[in-house]
């Protein structure tokens, strides 16, 4: 089985910021097309690594990782195949949270 | 009669020293406990105070030009000062306290989380400014939630330390 593991710190930048391309050169959309959606695609399990990043806002977090629901991914599938590598684990509810919340929030618009 | 003489004659010093060494482990155990309650009072103390920072910096953030240096500084302080928030709760939540679970739902959750969506998220780190009544709502809703999660810290703390019941019990 084959497994990608990115630092976001290392391989992305060390203060990632915004939500969508257009609020910075680091946002969460571009993060989530250019490294996470790839990853995802060539590899069976994508570890992705929080470690050494200065901070992260809500929206970078939910538009990188809950991103990930509204360009296709079941949040189910996500949680076998992603890992959240953090040394605070506060991190690592959060993302599930947002990655919870766009598949709830997915599934009401898809009932409606 | 001689039996019990007989038994004091032979353990008595043994049971002076057992009473000894129980009163020594209940005075270590409070001593322990009272040592635990200063600590989660002063961590819960600094929590307040870095939310109160926060707050006092958004104010400043919304006030910048969009891109500029100032905001560009503004932004990483907030973040910083979150990732701050975040170890000192990470902290509180590995000492093995029943009030503050590894992991576990606590009242305290729903306003962190609510605070942290609401303070860098919406218009942060974005090319806009909220406008006026906009922005004076989102600071309203930020400062409720900040003060939420340092009152149900607090209540957290009695109900684990005084043993104060919860209102919902």
């Amino acid at each position: 089985m084959s497994q990608k593991m990115i630092s976001i710190a290392h391989e992305y930048s060390e203060t990632p910021a915004g939500r969508y391309r257009e609020d910075g050169p680091f946002s969460g959309q571009r993060f989530r097309e250019e490294l996470l959606v790839p990853a995802l695609q060539q590899n069976e399990a994508v570890e992705v690594n929080l470690d050494g990043v200065v901070g992260f806002g809500s929206s970078f977090l939910e538009e990188a990782f809950g991103g990930l629901v509204r360009a296709g991914y079941r949040a189910a599938d996500l949680r076998s195949r992603l890992q959240i590598k953090t040394s605070l684990a506060t991190y690592q509810s959060r993302i599930w949270r947002y990655i919870e919340d766009a598949g709830r929030t997915a599934r009401r618009t898809a009932s409606v | 009669m001689s039996a019990v003489s007989a038994f004091i004659k032979d353990y008595g010093p043994a049971g002076a020293w057992v009473v000894a060494a129980v009163g020594w482990l209940v005075a270590n155990k409070q001593a322990n406990k009272r040592e635990v309650r200063k600590e989660v009072r002063a961590e819960i103390d600094d929590i307040a105070r870095i939310g109160k920072g926060i707050l006092t910096e958004l104010q400043k953030y919304y006030a910048t030009d969009t891109g500029s240096d100032a905001a560009l500084l503004s932004e990483l302080t907030i973040k910083a000062s979150f990732k701050e928030l975040d170890l000192r709760f990470d902290r509180l939540h590995s000492r093995g306290l029943a009030e503050f679970p590894v992991g576990g739902l606590v009242a305290a959750n729903e306003p962190r989380e609510a605070f942290f969506d609401l303070a860098t998220g919406v218009h942060f780190e974005t090319s806009s400014r909220p406008a006026a009544a906009e922005r004076s709502n989102l600071i309203v809703r930020q400062t409720n939630a900040c003060l939420q999660l340092t009152e149900a810290l607090h209540a957290q703390f009695l109900r684990e330390f005084d043993g104060v019941p919860s209102a919902h019990s």
